[in-house]
């Protein structure tokens, strides 16, 4: 469980963040939406520690991740996975090197487990035998699927994504969406997804929170956001033509 | 105000290498890698460069000793001893300050722009241990090697065009190259060569690490890596000279 308590941040004068509060429970995708600007990212980089706010508190279990020592935070950041925009794949290491990577660097397990690692998260998100491909030779999708593989290399128990479907085609986005909630629910982990993707909000979201210019307006579930009073939410949620004409018809139906 | 910020910053930054490794064999193998990068990597250009230092400096020392009163033998004493003093570490920091210090500070500039950093520091490791540690030690452990290297081949291709050329016997170059070494030169050319060492593979890797934007300030990274690096070298050298000799 993580826990957001009165999350302030501001860079120089301008506040960024008001006062967020928010609980992600385990097993759960919980989605992080907003247009851009309103402070998503911000507050993807504090959830994992990049950013230190500059009040309230970040709650992992039972810590609150800004108060522990340099020791409390490794041990705490070993059980994250994040799932980069860009996928952020080193560029010096093939497929099989990058999911390798953090197995070496932190695990115990022999060469040959850790090899058996590599293999099972390859195959589970669809990429097994690409092990030798240099990360040049990858389409944006399968990168995603390696940022992901290579995410869940450690069996975190938190799992992060910011905007895991910008730059892909539509079928390519639900297939990393469904990735995304199928390892949720296997493994229990907690999932925060920041995106815009309205798809992916109502595919996989069972938590979802409005961010509009750094507060948090709306907070509840996706069977909920269709019919909010939220202004801001409703002109976030139709911004498209076409998702305005299926509220204009299903108005219509319903008068 | 601006020097003592980024002075700081820079100290902060060298600070946290002193952290204890995560996993030893990682750190050792991307040592491994740097110093086959830093090292084998600049043999050609270190040739190229100490190879006609020397032989320019034999034809321009010969050029300059007019009177037939001098013994040649000078001339070899001169080109040595420029080679182990000056062209050998200087010229040829210098030079790897352009190569190595721009190659350093994009890889750690491209690491930054496209979140690579983030990705080692969420991970839990720490990323100035993993990504400057090894390339600050390979170029401590390799480039003072590679001066080693350019003032043999400085001295060398002296000698080489003096004989071909008829301006100094090789014997009588030989004999004043000998004749002037004194060990300190030896001492204070590696104490220059360690220190122009660091700077460089520090003062590109600071500027790499705290890069912001896109390729384009990866690109103004890179030549300010360069730029300052090459600066701190001239400044270290006159204030080694001074203390030194």
């Amino acid at each position: 469980m993580i826990e957001l308590l009165n999350v302030t941040k501001r860079f120089e004068q301008k506040t960024v963040l008001h006062h967020l509060s928010a609980r992600f429970e385990p097993g759960t995708v919980n989605m992080i939406i907003g247009s851009s600007g309103s402070g998503k990212s911000v507050l993807m980089k504090i959830l994992v520690g990049l950013f230190s706010p500059d009040g309230g508190k970040v709650v992992y279990g039972t810590s609150d991740f800004f108060d522990l020592d340099l020791e409390g935070k490794t041990e705490i950041r070993k059980q994250i996975g994040m799932l980069f925009q860009n996928s952020a794949l080193f560029d010096s290491l093939n497929v099989e090197q990058n999911v390798l990577f953090p197995l070496q660097m932190f695990s115990k397990l022999t060469t040959r487990q850790q090899m058996e690692r590599v293999n099972h998260c390859l195959e589970r998100v669809g990429l097994a035998g690409t092990n030798k491909l240099h990360t040049s030779q990858l389409s944006g999708g399968m990168r995603k699927r390696v940022g992901i593989a290579r995410a869940i290399a450690l069996e975190p128990k938190y799992l992060f994504c910011d905007e895991p479907n910008s730059g892909l085609d539509p079928l390519t986005s639900i297939k990393i969406d469904e990735l995304i909630r199928e390892i949720t629910l296997e493994s229990g982990i907690t999932t925060i997804v920041n995106s815009h993707d309205m798809n992916s909000v109502m595919e996989i979201g069972d938590h979802i929170c409005f961010l509009y210019q750094g507060k948090m307006l709306w907070t509840g579930s996706k069977g909920h956001i269709m019919d909010t009073d939220c202004q801001e939410l409703n002109d976030f949620v139709f911004a498209t033509a076409f998702l305005k004409q299926i509220r204009k018809q299903s108005n219509g139906h319903t008068a | 105000m601006f020097f003592f910020y980024h002075l700081g910053r820079y100290l902060l930054l060298l600070r946290r290498l002193f952290k204890k490794p995560e996993n030893k064999l990682l750190y050792t193998r991307e040592l491994i890698r740097q110093m086959y990068s830093i090292g084998v990597g600049s043999i050609g250009i270190v040739t190229i460069i100490a190879v006609f230092s020397g032989a320019v400096t034999t034809v321009q020392t010969a050029y300059q000793l007019i009177a037939s009163w001098i013994s040649k033998s000078v001339i070899g004493a001169i080109v040595s001893d420029s080679s182990l003093l000056e062209l050998g570490p200087t010229i040829t920091s210098l030079v790897l300050a352009g190569k190595i210090g721009s190659s350093i500070a994009s890889e750690i500039g491209t690491m930054r722009v496209t979140e690579q950093i983030d990705a080692l520091e969420i991970m839990g490791i720490n990323a100035p241990g993993y990504l400057i540690g090894p390339k600050i030690l390979a170029a401590l452990l390799t480039i003072p090697l590679l001066i080693v290297l350019s003032i043999s081949l400085c001295t060398a291709g002296g000698m080489v065009v003096g004989e071909l050329t008829g301006i100094v016997p090789y014997k009588l170059f030989v004999e004043g190259a000998r004749s002037s070494f004194q060990t300190y030169n030896l001492f204070f050319s590696m104490t220059k060569a360690i220190t122009f060492s660091f700077l460089i593979s520090s003062i590109s890797a600071y500027q790499g690490y705290f890069v912001e934007g896109g390729s384009l300030e990866v690109g103004k990274a890179s030549t300010q890596a360069v730029v300052y690096s090459s600066v701190a070298i001239l400044v270290a050298d006159y204030v080694l000279a001074q203390l030194l000799l």
